[in-house]
């Protein structure tokens, strides 16, 4: 059947750094919604108790999102 | 007859007329120091610039306390390992067989994993604290990323305080655990790993006597 041989020869074609980069992608995919969790955790602690140093843990926060963005989208380009 | 004793800091009230007798307010242990201008202490006495969820317009937060600094000593030598361990990968079997560009990436998401950690365990030292006001106890508790929890008692419920302290570095560093028990709605609360337990432990005495002679005044809020 033409169809199973094509998917067989798909199968065939996988090289194992494919894989490892779905993991990878799948594994940064997820951190991704860990990432923008822990900014809505900064806002629910600062609501909860607001100090002297509020803004700069949004903004760490935030970078820590950019960052995790940035390596995914690295992940996806060159792997 | 000449005057047997007076106290310090006495008052006449403010709406004055007829025989009342003045407003007697007795100092506390912190009345005496300065306020703390460090934001990353973890022993805040009268601080400035926080405020927390369900403070009432007239609260003052009088005290407030976090973990020692030390307890934050393990993650920190882990992150310091961490961050370090990149530099032996050569000797790592089969690292070297990677292509450049997964060892980038691999890189790349070891410091973002370390920076998420860093993160994490900065957030949970900060924003868990014990807050004590002019009039309640509030113990604010982060368990995981979205659940947390908001304790308060009145000063007047507290009915029995305690501190423990252990070992040889609650005995250098002045470590210690408290433990409060109240007549309120959440019986104890305990607090591990606070600074100066024996001055939070007078100073909270102190403030459920202020309270109770309030009470007997007519004053309470």
């Amino acid at each position: 059947m033409p169809g199973l041989e094509d998917v067989f020869q798909f199968m065939l074609s996988i090289d194992v750094f494919d894989i490892i980069k779905l993991m990878v992608v799948l594994g940064l995919g997820f951190y991704l919604v860990f990432a923008v969790i822990v900014v809505r955790q900064v806002e629910l602690m600062k609501r909860t108790l607001n100090g002297a140093i509020d803004v700069p843990l949004k903004i760490l926060a935030l970078v820590h999102l950019g960052v995790a963005f940035l390596v995914f989208g690295l992940a996806i380009a060159i792997l | 007859m000449p005057d047997v004793f007076v106290a310090d800091g006495v008052k006449e009230p403010a709406s004055g007329g007829g025989e009342r007798e003045p407003i007697i307010r007795h100092e506390t242990v912190l009345d005496r120091e300065k306020p703390t201008v460090n934001p990353l202490a973890s022993f805040v006495i009268r601080p400035r610039t926080m405020r927390f969820e369900t403070q009432q317009q007239e609260e003052h937060i009088l005290l407030l306390l976090r973990q020692h600094p030390i307890v934050n000593v393990p993650w920190m030598v882990i992150t310091i390992l961490w961050a370090g361990f990149p530099t032996i990968l050569p000797l790592v079997p089969g690292w070297s067989f990677l292509p450049p560009n997964f060892q980038a990436v691999g890189l790349l998401v070891w410091y973002l994993l370390a920076f998420g950690y860093v993160l994490e365990n900065f957030l949970n030292w900060y924003f868990n604290v014990f807050i004590v006001t002019d009039e309640r106890i509030i113990d604010i508790d982060f368990y995981s990323l979205l659940y947390k929890k908001l304790s308060s008692a009145k000063l007047v419920q507290m009915e029995d305080v305690t501190f423990t302290q252990t070992g040889i570095l609650g005995a250098i560093l002045d470590i210690g655990a408290i433990s409060i028990q109240t007549a309120g709605e959440r019986r104890e609360f305990e607090i591990a790993n606070i600074p100066q337990p024996r001055k939070v432990v007078l100073f909270l005495n102190e403030m459920v006597g202020q309270e109770e002679e309030e009470a007997i005044e007519g004053r309470v809020r």
